[in-house]
């Protein structure tokens, strides 16, 4: 039961892991997107304003989508961490 | 040491672990599990102030396009009153654009918008080399049209078209070096 559990956890720890790390690349994508974009305005090339704000947005809502992922599967796991117990019992 | 007292010591050791347990039930594990939900919302918020900062950008980029469809007329000096060779600084189009004014000749006066197209570094004029400069990183702009001579800036300085009315110099508009060429 406590192993079941253990292991329900650990795979949803793994999860969340994974879906950091993807998050911390989508953000360090976004930091060098905000620079450039930035970098350029100054530069006088203001037509890069638009599609950099979109692509931004686009990776926001991958860095939300993300962290609702991560949200989920630990409520998934918590859920079944919760039943398990019951069910053998 | 007797093996009674390995025991009892044993035995006492695993007893206070039970109580030191039982005072702090927080399992290392689940406190590090519990962290990395808050670095994830941490992210969440730092690309959520990138992309705000994005929008910023288009925000400001959509302010001065509608600022920029209408030049106002200005009168930014009174021919004469600066000397050859001298420099004004005045504001156009909008109260925070620095603009150059310099009076090249007795007859002729010029002026460019002051933010190096580098990376918005206040240019300033040499009149020992009849140049606009930009002291942070050397980039040199000619006086006559405003095209790069030197340095890293990608673009000529935006130029202030002037008109001298009733003895009083007028910004009506700006132009780009090239752009007005090609119209």
């Amino acid at each position: 039961m406590a192993l079941h559990d253990s292991l329900t956890r650990k795979r949803a720890a793994r999860a969340i892991e994974g879906s950091l790390m993807l998050l911390v690349v989508l953000l360090v994508v976004q930091v060098w997107l905000l620079m450039a974009s930035v970098e350029s305005w100054l530069a006088g090339h203001h037509d890069v304003a638009l599609p950099a704000a979109v692509l931004s947005g686009a990776l926001f809502a991958g860095c939300l989508g993300l962290t609702l992922l991560a949200r989920r599967t630990d409520r998934i796991a918590a859920l079944l961490g919760s039943k398990e117990p019951k069910d053998q019992a | 040491m007797s093996d009674s007292s390995v025991r009892s010591s044993t035995v006492q050791s695993s007893e206070e672990t039970r109580l030191w347990r039982e005072e702090f039930s927080v399992a290392a594990a689940e406190q590090g599990y519990v962290e990395r939900r808050q670095f994830g919302k941490f992210l969440l918020l730092i690309s959520g102030a990138m992309f705000a900062g994005q929008l910023w950008l288009l925000a400001k980029e959509w302010m001065a396009r509608a600022r920029r469809s209408v030049w106002p007329r200005r009168e930014v000096a009174v021919a004469g009153e600066i000397p050859v060779g001298g420099a004004r600084v005045f504001q156009y189009p909008g109260p925070m654009d620095n603009c150059l004014l310099v009076r090249v000749d007795e007859t002729r006066y010029v002026a460019y918008s002051q933010k190096c197209t580098h990376l918005s570094c206040a240019v300033i004029y040499s009149a020992a080399h009849k140049r606009l400069e930009c002291p942070c990183h050397e980039g040199y702009f000619s006086i006559d049209d405003g095209h790069v001579i030197q340095g890293p800036p990608p673009r000529p300085l935006p130029k202030v078209d002037l008109e001298l009315s009733g003895g009083k110099l007028i910004a009506i508009g700006m132009s780009e070096f090239g752009k007005d060429q090609e119209r």
